[in-house]
């Protein structure tokens, strides 16, 4: 029989009602800007080892022009202040992440307050936006600020000067050395690189007398940086583009908690990955001819695929990994289903490779990412799942 | 994807399996299928599983409700100050659709009341005060007991099992009840399907919701019984076989029913336990293959879905002549101090079952079902029902209240809705009260699973949205798709 326990049952009225059910999953354990916010620190740690206080500035900039365009507006229009404030605060820190490091601050501000403003308040908030709010920005930053945002030379710290090292001072790297195992001398706390995402923009020089595959091969060898440096950054990016491993690790979170579909993954990699096999490089010879060579993931140089080291690097090269794993898993800007994410994810890899190699547009990930925006209420119609028994 | 079968035609697939009762070896092979949808459930069930049912010792007052399914009420036929016997007819079923009710134990009635349940509002009651402090289990394998312990109630006729008639008859007099979430009379459905072609009989042995185990307990100690309860329905519907529905990862217990089914015309059948596996149109699809059309039955495909604890009143019915009186529930819940499976006599307030069980913190939600599809209870002298599966008691630490956000357009509840679904469209046609464009979105397809509530990250009350929307829409033409 019962024991004497003192602890007394719930008197009417005590009780919690409502609807089934009583179970919820991950929501109230991580809500959705714990998780993004989770996420893009990850990729913020790694941002601030390669650029130190530089990457700082812009990040207090964009959140705070963020937070403040938000809030205005919101007081203006007489919105209480509630769930969307955190919005706010991701798109400061994810604008922040697309810009290179040493821009001047009236580009971080303009960028930052469009894409509050007309991304995401006028859009109606969280939820009903059509395009990503970032990619706003850095899209409108992009046609304003273009030769700002499209430097030469893209500045790393240099190893050994992590976190706290001074931008400013830097060398251009020299060729054929690494980013990551040379050691800068005093003095200099910086390497200028050019970005793998620019050299890829570009003509690829051949020498009259050897093939193709031969100027892949010296494209690859001489030219573009080793896989080290490509995947943990030292090659060169925005603040958030740069460490491709840190954004993967910040993907697995995504993945987990469910905001990144694998489809699209797949979507994006299979797709990128047959365009760049598939559309022609251009070569100028010494003599001054451009010629077009297609299918250059097949070129093998010296018994070795070089044609896949430049697939390869188209994949992991710019923005595209940042905008796949960061910007695409953002869910009001995205397909509904799984199905819908893989189509999305298929049109972000082929525009971004088209826009690269075909047009030489810099930035082209974030077009891409805007195109596929533009196409979400068509694929949500497209993959809408059949209801049982109709 | 399977084309939907024309209703008329639902002879034909019956013909087709007719066509050989011989091995046939693609189908033995042919794993079964499991469903688009659905979602992999923590099961939580580690304080109850396994526990053997005890028996609940009869309250200080019992209050037995005329209305204890989704239909009519029972007239009652008893006045203050009667005796009754354990068994005897309380609330006869005079409506076509209603349930009749009996005592669950002796004693003198000594008032008529008003009492809430679960999912009824001040339905009348009888109330009984007992005169017996404790009772045996009732098992449906065991023989009648001494008259002296329970004097017998009503006496049924052993049924003769070659038409529906004489069994819906003693479900009926029995007060048997079919124990889903929208129960009916068990007499009544079965009449029912027999204006069908029923080919293949399905028993829900799965436990359908996570934190509930009293059905697979129930099973496990009446195997025999139960399985002889669905050869019965299935010889009275002649239907051509049973399937019993398993959960594949208990293969000890898989191969345990296989050898006792051994002459019985039954297939053991081990699904994978994706919640709702144990919804009928999904038990239909998942075994047979049979998609049911958009506003139907599963009877209508020829397929008729009975759950355990159906089978066990139906089993004590006919051999211990014994109507429905006790339902065997779990008690379980952060807030319990001895959860198990009880069977606990129908009218027993909640506030008695949680001082037998003992509470061992401050209690604030009480659950009448599972989780998922239960109903929350306002005050503790709401009773148990025949249709109580499961009493849930949470407290301060475990329960949540949820606070919903705006709707972020994930695409979750899309994903995970068994049926397909879009239940974000469904909450916001909901709100704007567009109720016509609502009948488009074939909103009856809802099996009330209550995935999309539990998956929305910003904790949206969509199940709740989309069963409201089902109340005021009418089920509509099906038209095909925009």
């Amino acid at each position: 029989m019962a024991d004497e326990t003192s602890i007394p049952l719930p008197e009417p009225g005590l009780l919690r009602v409502g609807g089934a059910p009583y179970w919820r999953g991950m929501a109230g354990v991580m809500p959705i800007t714990l998780t993004f916010a989770t996420a893009t620190a990850v990729v913020l740690v790694s941002s601030l080892a390669l650029f130190g206080w530089q990457a700082v500035r812009v990040l207090t900039i964009s959140i705070a022009v963020a937070l403040l365009v938000e809030s205005v507006f919101n007081a203006l229009v007489g919105r209480s202040r509630s769930w969307s404030e955190g919005q706010a605060l991701l798109i400061g820190l994810l604008f922040a992440c697309t810009l290179p490091p040493m821009v001047h601050w009236r580009v971080v501000v303009i960028g930052s307050a469009v894409a509050v403003l007309v991304g995401q308040s006028l859009a109606g908030g969280v939820g009903n936006y059509l395009w990503h709010p970032v990619v706003l920005g850095r899209v409108l930053t992009q046609i304003l600020f273009h030769e700002e945002l499209m430097p030469k030379h893209w500045p790393i710290l240099a190893s050994g000067r992590f976190f706290w090292g001074d931008l400013s001072r830097s060398m251009p790297l020299p060729t054929l050395w690494s980013a990551s195992t040379r050691i800068v001398p005093d003095s200099v706390e910086a390497w200028r690189v050019v970005r793998p995402a620019d050299q890829l923009r570009e003509v690829i020089p051949g020498v009259t007398g050897n093939g193709p595959s031969e100027a892949i091969g010296c494209l690859v060898r001489d030219t573009l940086p080793g896989w080290l440096d490509t995947l943990t950054g030292m090659a060169g990016g925005a603040i958030g583009e740069a460490s491709v491993i840190a954004i993967l690790i910040a993907g697995l979170l995504l993945l987990w908690r469910g905001f990144l579909r694998g489809s699209m993954v797949f979507g994006v990699v299979a797709s990128a990955a047959v365009m760049a096999a598939v559309l022609p490089v251009r070569i100028q010879w010494e003599s001054g001819f451009v010629t077009s060579y297609w299918l250059p993931g097949t070129a093998i140089y010296q018994g070795l695929p070089v044609g896949l080291a430049y697939v390869g690097y188209q994949l992991t090269a710019g923005g595209l990994v940042f905008v796949t794993i960061l910007l695409a898993s953002d869910p009001s800007s995205t397909p509904l289903t799984s199905r819908g994410h893989l189509i999305f994810g298929v049109v972000i890899g082929v525009m971004t490779i088209l826009l690269r190699v075909v047009v030489g547009m810099p930035a082209s990930a974030y077009w891409a990412l805007l195109f596929a925006n533009t196409l979400v209420p068509i694929i949500n119609r497209m993959t809408r799942r059949r209801v049982w028994g109709t | 994807m399977p084309k939907c079968l024309d209703v008329t035609g639902s002879a034909d697939h019956a013909r087709q399996d007719r066509k050989g009762t011989a091995i046939d070896l693609k189908r033995l092979l042919r794993r079964p299928r499991t469903f688009e949808g659905g979602l992999y459930l923590p099961s939580r069930s580690e304080r109850t599983v396994g526990r053997p049912i005890e028996a609940f010792p009869p309250p200080p007052l019992l209050r037995v409700p005329m209305q204890q399914h989704d239909g009519p009420a029972s007239t009652m036929v008893v006045q203050v100050g009667q005796q009754v016997e354990a068994g005897e007819c309380l609330g006869r079923a005079d409506e076509p659709g209603a349930v009749s009710v009996h005592a669950p134990v002796a004693g003198r009635v000594v008032a008529i009341d008003r009492v809430d349940t679960a999912r009824h509002c001040d339905v009348p009651a009888v109330v009984i005060k007992p005169i017996i402090s404790q009772m045996p289990l009732l098992q449906p394998d065991d023989p009648p007991l001494n008259e002296e312990v329970r004097p017998k109630g009503a006496v049924f006729l052993v049924p003769d099992l070659t038409s529906v008639q004489p069994l819906a008859q003693v479900c009926e007099e029995a007060g048997v009840i079919d124990c889903r979430a929208s129960a009916r009379g068990f007499g009544r459905q079965l009449r029912e399907a027999a204006s069908h072609d029923i080919t293949d009989v399905i028993i829900n042995a799965m436990d359908s919701e996570p934190m509930l185990t009293a059905d697979r307990q129930l099973f496990e100690s009446s195997v025999e019984a139960i399985l002889r309860g669905s050869v019965w329905v299935r010889d009275a519907l002649r239907a051509r076989r049973v399937w019993l529905a398993m959960d594949r990862t208990d293969r000890s217990a898989l191969r345990r029913y296989r050898a006792m089914a051994a002459g019985m015309p039954v297939r053991v059948v081990g699904l994978r336990n994706k919640y709702p596996q144990s919804a009928s149109v999904l038990l239909t699809w998942s075994i047979l293959e049979r998609t049911v059309p958009y506003g139907r039955l599963p009877e209508e495909v020829g397929v008729f879905v009975v759950e355990v604890p159906t089978l066990a009143a139906l089993a004590i019915a006919v051999k211990r002549h014994e109507p429905m009186t006790h339902r065997v529930v779990t008690v379980t819940g952060s807030a319990v101090q001895r959860p198990g499976h009880y069977e606990v006599p129908i009218g027993t307030t909640f506030a008695d079952v949680l001082r037998h069980v003992g509470i061992q913190d401050v209690v604030v939600r009480v659950v009448d079902g599972g989780p998922m599809t239960g109903q929350a209870v306002e005050s503790l002298d709401a009773v148990v029902t025949k249709q109580t599966s499961a009493v849930l008691v949470s407290d301060r630490n475990r329960d949540r209240i949820a606070l919903p956000g705006p709707c972020v357009r994930c695409g979750w509840c899309q994903e995970d809705c068994p049926v397909g679904l879009d239940p974000q469209a469904l909450l916001d046609l909901m709100e704007r009260g567009c109720f016509d464009e609502a009948s488009r979105w074939y909103p009856h397809a809802c099996v009330e699973c209550g995935l999309c509530s539990y998956v929305c990250p910003v904790e949206l009350p969509l199940a709740e949205a989309v069963r409201q929307l089902k109340q005021r829409v009418a089920i509509g033409e099906l038209r095909a798709q925009h």
